[in-house]
């Protein structure tokens, strides 16, 4: 019981350690003060003594009563909305192809990385429509592609060689 | 008069071809939006932000308010017709418009959705019009305590209306203020929190955390589960039937009731649409003349709801335009794009940029107009949308996430940056951390910080100036009220925890 309370206070007490280091270093920032003005950590030393304040009395409430607040008005929605179960598995396998997009897309390029994480986000959402998969997934990296590249300028990565003449070669068609 | 030739104006402008598919995409999208699932109107304005870079601003602001509106409608189909609410703000339809559609008559259930959406949205943009102009000039008035007070109050009832505790909503919001402090300061010149990394000095835009938390948060927390989703079948007999004016008359006390709670709820900082559809059919199970019968498939059920959805989004405007406040979340994407612009929205703007106001003012009231008429004819392509496996269509946001981090600074740091406000989007949503308080936190945070430092320094430090001024010590005493007010209620229901136990949930649902 005592144990399943602490947990229940577990993340407050990690929000107050991180809350607790950012004020520490907000103490340590350099500038130099104007008269009685108060100064550039003032601001975020008074949100992170709160947000302590706050996961300090929250924490301490749980560990002595191990009572959550109340729902709210659409938590019944959220509720309903969770009736399936969890899956670990599946939350980690969506963490990590996103991981892996981020540490790629510089090498491999925005097309190819983004061809290669809808299709396997895809799969791992279950679904095994191959031929769905597979168009959906090359029409949408390329017709976004072309969008973003072409149409709003925006400046996506082209990749390192090899795989940036690809991409090279894709937006030379257009 | 003045204020109808400005409308007129406004109006031309939005019937400028581009202008015009703008509004028309953007209704498109929004009643997408709405059908989806696992898209919430929220997270579908932000996807869409990016877009709108290389526009003009009114162009860019049309798309998302266009958006924004229809997304209140869109949702009704799938929830009527298939019992799928694609929005939290649906879930009212689902008792008895889904109940009305199961008993032989969904015609008329999406009949009756489509004259409180358009008499609703309608009306509330009048009151819009009517009441922004006069709010500003009140607004011009203001010093630096008065907006320090405004953007307080904007931000506590943002936590008071919070859906999971207040504290975890307070916890959210400080967070948030903390990561608006990241970058150099605008008034000493100092690093804060950059840790050496130089692409920080410029800060964390906002962008990136809206996106992360809501879009890569939400798309992880629904692949967890599957994307459990019921299956839906008969689209092909989908239609539209509207009521006769004496059935419309039978329920107008309900319709304008809805409508005006909705458009005052909207007003409220942070009480959104969803707030709006769950307090108006609570307020109709309590005042309506069926009450009794309500939950049974009554036109009122569905008129309630929708009307004060559709309302809210008037209401949501009026303070973004006359303060600068957001009065809901795609209202708070909305303010991001106008500063995006370089511009903050607020009673100069209105002054000095009357025709660019007037112009979205116009293209909510067309954008109304031509919902309901893609609501009546479109249906059945629309609702087709639901065929399309949830996994593809997360694979699609996902990638939308990515580029809207690419496409601020065009960095891999704000693609990281995304990637870890999506975890902690993930995690908030499985502790029950409300997410907007951290969004709005790190919005407005900036601002409050700017004019509570203004303040200190014009007034020597005394900070007894934000309660002894009249206004701002008038909007002090609501931000402690809209404080202590749910506080209240959590120490009442710790004390009394068994006065709670019979009725969790109610909230008016049968």
């Amino acid at each position: 019981m005592f144990s399943q309370r602490l947990s229940m206070a577990l993340p407050y007490a990690i929000l107050f350690a991180i809350a607790a280091w950012f004020f520490y270093l907000a103490g340590q920032f350099r500038f130099t003060p104007r008269g009685d003005n108060i100064g550039p950590d003032f601001w975020p030393r008074l949100a992170l003594g709160a947000m302590m304040a706050i996961c300090l009395v929250q924490g301490v409430r749980l560990v002595l009563t191990g009572r959550d607040d109340e729902p709210g008005l659409t938590e019944g929605f959220a509720a309903e909305d969770g009736a399936a179960p969890r899956s670990s598995l599946l939350l980690a396998a969506g963490v990590t192809l996103t991981l892996a997009y981020g540490a790629l897309v510089t090498v491999l390029g925005f097309l190819i990385a983004t061809f290669a994480f809808m299709v396997l986000f895809s799969y791992a959402g279950h679904l095994r429509a191959h031929r769905t998969i597979w168009l959906s997934s090359a029409l949408g990296a390329g017709l976004i592609v072309i969008l973003f590249q072409k149409v709003v300028y925006v400046s996506l990565p082209r990749g390192i060689p090899p795989f940036s003449h690809l991409t090279d070669l894709f937006l030379g068609l257009f | 008069m003045d204020t109808l030739l400005q409308l007129g104006h406004g109006l031309l402008v939005c019937l400028q071809p581009f202008n015009l598919s703008m509004l028309m995409i953007g209704i498109a999208l929004g009643m997408l939006v709405g059908v989806l699932p696992g898209l919430t109107l929220v997270m579908g304005v932000i996807l869409v932000l990016p877009f709108t870079y290389q526009m003009d601003v009114a162009s860019g602001i049309i798309l998302l308010t266009a958006m924004y509106v229809a997304g209140t409608y869109g949702g009704a189909f799938t929830a009527i017709l298939f019992g799928i609410p694609g929005e939290p703000i649906d879930v009212p339809l689902l008792w008895d418009g889904y109940k009305m559609a199961r008993a032989g008559q969904p015609a008329e259930a999406l009949g009756w959705t489509l004259i409180a959406a358009g008499g609703g949205g309608i009306i509330s943009a009048i009151i819009m019009v009517a009441l922004t102009e006069p709010l500003a000039e009140v607004a011009l008035k203001f010093s630096s305590p008065e907006y320090f007070a405004v953007i307080l109050f904007g931000l506590a009832s943002v936590v008071a209306l919070a859906q999971s505790s207040l504290a975890n909503a307070l916890i959210s919001l400080c967070l948030g203020l903390v990561i608006a402090t990241v970058g150099t300061d605008t008034t000493y010149g100092t690093s804060r929190f950059t840790f050496g990394l130089p692409i920080l000095e410029d800060g964390i835009e906002f962008l990136v955390v809206m996106v992360g938390a809501y879009g890569v948060g939400e798309v992880l927390a629904r692949l967890e589960r599957g994307y459990a989703g019921a299956p839906v079948t008969q689209t092909a007999t989908a239609r539209t039937e509207l009521p006769s004016w004496r059935q419309f008359a039978a329920i107008k006390w309900t319709f304008i009731r809805s409508t005006l709670l909705g458009n005052i709820i909207g007003i409220i900082p942070g009480a959104g649409a969803t707030v709006a559809s769950f307090v108006s059919y609570g307020v109709e199970g309590q005042v309506g003349r069926r009450k009794a019968q309500l939950g049974t498939g009554i036109p009122e059920g569905i008129v309630a709801p929708q009307s004060a959805a559709t309302a809210s989004v008037g209401g949501a405007m009026i303070p973004l335009f006359a303060i600068g406040i957001p009065g809901s979340g795609a209202t708070a994407v909305i303010l991001g794009a106008f500063m995006l612009k370089g511009i903050q929205p607020g009673p100069q703007v209105l002054l000095h940029s009357g025709e660019l106001i007037y112009a979205i003012f116009a293209s909510v009231f067309l954008g109304i107009f031509i919902m309901c008429v893609l609501g009546y004819f479109a249906i059945r392509p629309l609702v087709r949308i639901l065929d399309f496996p949830e996994a593809v269509v997360s694979s699609f946001v996902m990638v939308f996430c990515f580029i809207g981090a690419f496409s601020i600074r065009s960095s891999v740091v704000d693609l990281w940056l995304m990637i870890a406000f999506g975890l902690v989007g993930y995690l908030f949503d499985r502790l029950r951390f409300p997410i907007a308080p951290l969004v709005l936190g790190v919005i407005l945070g900036p601002l409050a910080e700017e004019s509570f430092l203004n303040t200190m320094i014009s007034f020597g430090n005394d900070w007894t100036v934000f309660f002894t001024r009249p206004i701002s010590g008038t909007l002090m005493a609501l931000t402690c009220l809209a404080l202590v007010l749910p506080l209240l209620g959590a120490l009442r229901h710790w004390l009394w925890p068994h006065d709670f136990e019979e009725t969790p949930h109610s909230q008016g649902s049968p």
